[in-house]
């Protein structure tokens, strides 16, 4: 019965290539975006190497000082890191990173530009980094002060001429050497956690890291072992603010943080820029996101049901004999919807393709850079959910039309 | 004419609704895109206010935090840099300068109005280095640092929102307790320092004080034929002259490149996909209006005989289609009138003016009516040439 079905969607498809392009041109088209689509957002909303331990990594982020009239928002100072959130007692990991600065080297009479960000050594323990050759600093590398880097295979290639072979080279950055002990694969540049040219332990930092300040360039990163933890986590980092002791000439009175996963603090910035965080701005986001999906699926499906249901008429001798032999109007509406997904079928796979075609494209472009867009499995699954559903939203309509045709007209108009 | 063609269309209402659906949709569609395009075309053209070719900023930060310390270095760096023919010009400034990452703000009253300006802090040459464009009074001047009310210059943004026609120059401001704080000597056109996509926001400069405890940033104007080796020889000798402060350079240029291409990927992002369900609607028309059209044989080799003109009956195939989508516009410009209207959006952060919804209105009618005029009459044509005994034959 359906191996019968194939064969006549295979029939009709060759019937008239002009429809069978408009068809399979719409279809292709606006799954090859929805995949491409949600393989970015998947990216960069979700994870991407190296935080694979995704939704269980929070971070403090927001870290502001204020009083009645003025108000300043920056990341951690290591003051508060050291002596306050270090000490928290429910994250399974604590570690931090800070933010970057661009760094020029040269190398001979070229310029190069580098992110150098400064961490501890508990940050490689939560991201997921790839060596391809060494290792990272420890906690005796901080304590002796050692002039020490892991550096990107990029950076390696360039500075050195070789992404091998490395370890134990220096690496001139401003008046400083440091003494290169690990090579990475790349983060991706949208990787707002683990970006960086080269890693350095916080201890060469040449600010003052005593200095009794509440604002700094460090995002702490607290490590959960569940999403029941991370509540936990999220209550205890959240009380922080109450246990500080600010400077004795410090003009704020108060101090506000925020925690949550990296992804919650996107949503946050997409959906309530100016407001304060609370924990709907996810779900807000995942909404939206759904709503254009499918608003941007509604003109090509509209389009199909009104090109399918002006081609039945092609089919009306069909239909008609069919009719006069005693198939009832559900099988026909049954028959021409699942030749429409099968038709959809056909579309998919074209676009699943195109969309592989593009997305490889994107990664070899380098537009964005050491950015890496697999199809993975949760994306094409939901590409063949949508499949179903497009089928069956652009084959409905059509098919309780053909079979509302009465066997008189039918017969007739053929 | 119009009445019969009404009537043609009446008869045939459950399938034109489709239609009717798909062109209220597109419409729609069409009407977003655009309104978000001529919003962002428009501020990217409104006055930038500064030149921003050749200007290294060089972001410093010092370990430690005694006032009188870093102005010493301030000023030994400041002299080495005089030297330098490399360089037409520099500045000390805040940090929150062009196509940077932070931005500052404070609150300012006047009779009873209450606004919250960007607040920049700069050098007298700042004026030169930036090429900034002066409208009225004067820039801030060296000894201004001596002045009891401090002098201020504001842009043409922050003149409108809090003072309207006032003549504002030498205009004391009072603070919160009613002492004077600030002296407007001059008046701006504009610093968009958040580059061109960013609407124009108030703003005003002062002096920078010397009783600062961190250095802030460094704006340089140099030769356009300095390069890299200027640059590693400039960053040895600052190293050298403050061995604890670390540099940070950054190409003007650049950052504005980066700056920019946030607003132009969505843009041309969004007419991508916006262009292809375009095309999409446009091969579906034409698609649906052939098929029509051959469904309709017998009707036109009846009107061929009774003696209708190819050109007419061109024209009534067109016609239906035209009439079909003004139905679906005026009703789908009904809603999107709502937004210009109610004032959707007219107030901040995004501050779209009521001319770019009906802008985007006219834009979207007049690309709809393009695409179906263009897919209804390579069909329409194709029918009118039909020969009515062909045409009848089919019957």
């Amino acid at each position: 019965m359906l191996i019968n079905y194939i064969k006549v969607a295979l029939a009709v498809l060759g019937r008239n290539r002009f429809f069978t392009f408009v068809s399979l041109f719409g279809i292709s088209l606006t799954l090859a975006v929805l995949i491409i689509v949600s393989a970015f957002l998947n990216q960069f909303l979700h994870s991407s190497y190296p935080n694979f331990k995704k939704d269980r990594i929070l971070t403090i982020k927001n870290v502001g000082v204020q009083n009645e009239n003025q108000s300043s928002i920056s990341a951690a100072s290591f003051y508060l890191y050291k002596n306050h959130i270090k000490k928290l007692k429910t994250p399974e990991i604590i570690g931090a990173i800070s933010y970057g600065q661009q760094r020029n080297v040269f190398v001979g009479n070229q310029k190069l530009q580098l992110y150098e960000r400064l961490s501890d050594a508990n940050f490689f323990e939560i991201m997921d980094f790839d060596f391809i050759e060494g290792k990272a600093y420890d906690k005796g590398h901080i304590e002796r002060n050692e002039l020490v880097a892991v550096i990107t295979k990029s950076l390696a290639e360039d500075y050195f001429g070789t992404a091998k072979g490395n370890i134990g080279k220096p690496i001139q950055i401003e008046q400083t050497s440091y003494k290169v002990i690990g090579v990475v694969r790349d983060a991706p540049s949208y990787n707002s956690l683990a970006y960086a040219d080269i890693l350095l332990p916080y201890s060469v930092s040449k600010r003052n890291l005593t200095k009794h300040e509440i604002t700094g360039p460090f995002i702490p990163l607290l490590l959960a072992k569940n999403k029941e933890h991370k509540k936990a986590i999220k209550a205890e980092a959240k009380a922080i603010v109450n246990q500080v002791a600010f400077p004795p000439d410090a003009w704020y009175e108060e101090m506000s943080l925020d925690v949550g996963t990296n992804t919650e603090f996107l949503a946050k910035a997409l959906v309530n820029p100016r407001g304060e965080m609370n924990e709907s701005e996810l779900n807000k986001l995942y909404a939206i996101i759904f709503g254009a999906m499918i608003l941007f699926m509604l003109l090509p499906t509209l389009n199909l049901i009104n090109l399918n249901s002006g081609r039945i008429v092609e089919r009306a001798s069909e239909i008609g004999v069919r009719k006069a032999f005693g198939a009832t109007s559900s099988t026909l509406a049954f028959q021409f919807v699942i030749e429409n997904i099968i038709i959809t079928f056909i579309g998919g796979v074209i676009g699943l393709l195109l969309a592989f075609g593009v997305l490889k494209t994107i990664e070899a472009s380098r537009y964005i850079p050491h950015g890496e867009f697999p199809i993975d499995f949760s994306v094409f699954a939901y590409g063949i959910f949508l499949c179903f559903l497009f089928g069956i939203l652009s084959g409905v309509v059509p098919a309780l039309r053909m079979s509302k045709m009465s066997i008189v007209s039918a017969i007739k108009k053929a | 004419m119009i009445k019969h063609i009404f009537l043609m269309i009446w008869n045939q209402k459950g399938r034109n609704i489709g239609l009717l659906l798909e062109i209220f949709f597109s419409f729609i569609v069409l009407f977003a895109v655009s309104t978000y395009i001529i919003y962002q075309y428009n501020i990217y053209h409104q006055n930038l206010g500064f030149n921003y070719e050749n200007i290294w900023m060089l972001q410093m930060d010092a370990r430690e935090s005694n006032a009188k310390e870093i102005a010493q270095t301030k000023d030994q760096i400041a002299r080495y840099l005089k030297q330098q023919t490399e360089i037409q010009s520099f500045s000390y400034s805040s940090n929150n300068m062009p196509y940077g990452s932070s931005s500052s703000m404070t609150v300012l009253n006047h009779n009873g109005k209450e606004t919250y300006p960007d607040y920049f802090q700069a050098e007298p040459s700042f004026l030169e280095t930036f090429q900034l464009e002066l409208m009225e009074g004067r820039w801030l001047k060296e000894d201004d640092k001596a002045a009891n009310a401090i002098p201020i210059v504001i842009n043409s943004e922050l003149k409108k929102e809090l003072f309207e026609d006032e003549d504002v120059i030498n205009l004391e401001l009072l603070d919160d307790e009613g002492n004077t704080e600030f002296k407007i000597v001059g008046i701006l056109d504009q610093f968009k320092f958040q580059g061109e996509f960013s609407p124009a926001r108030a703003g005003f400069f002062r002096l920078m004080p010397d009783s600062l405890n961190y250095p802030g940033s460094m704006m340089l104007k140099i030769q356009p034929n300095a390069g890299a080796a200027f640059e590693a020889k400039m960053m040895k000798q600052l190293n050298k002259m403050a061995g604890n402060w670390s540099f940070n350079i950054s190409y003007m240029e650049e950052s504005r490149k980066s700056r920019l291409r946030e607003t132009q990927v969505p843009i041309i992002v969004l007419m991508t996909i916006c262009g292809f369900l375009l095309f999409n609607v446009a091969l579906g028309l034409f698609g649906i209006l052939w098929s029509n059209i051959n469904k309709r044989k017998a009707e036109i080799g009846i009107r061929r005989a009774m003696g209708a003109t190819k050109n007419g009956l061109n024209w009534q195939f067109i016609g239906e289609m035209m009439m079909i989508c003004t139905f679906s516009l005026v009703l789908s410009t009904f809603f999107a009138i709502q937004l210009p209207l109610l004032k959707v959006f007219s107030g901040p952060p995004f501050f779209i003016s009521v001319w770019i919804y009906f802008l985007a209105i006219f834009v979207s009618i007049l690309i709809i009516y393009g695409i179906v005029l263009i897919c209804s009459y390579f069909p329409s044509r194709q029918a009118a040439q039909l020969h009515p005994a062909v045409a009848l034959h089919e019957e």
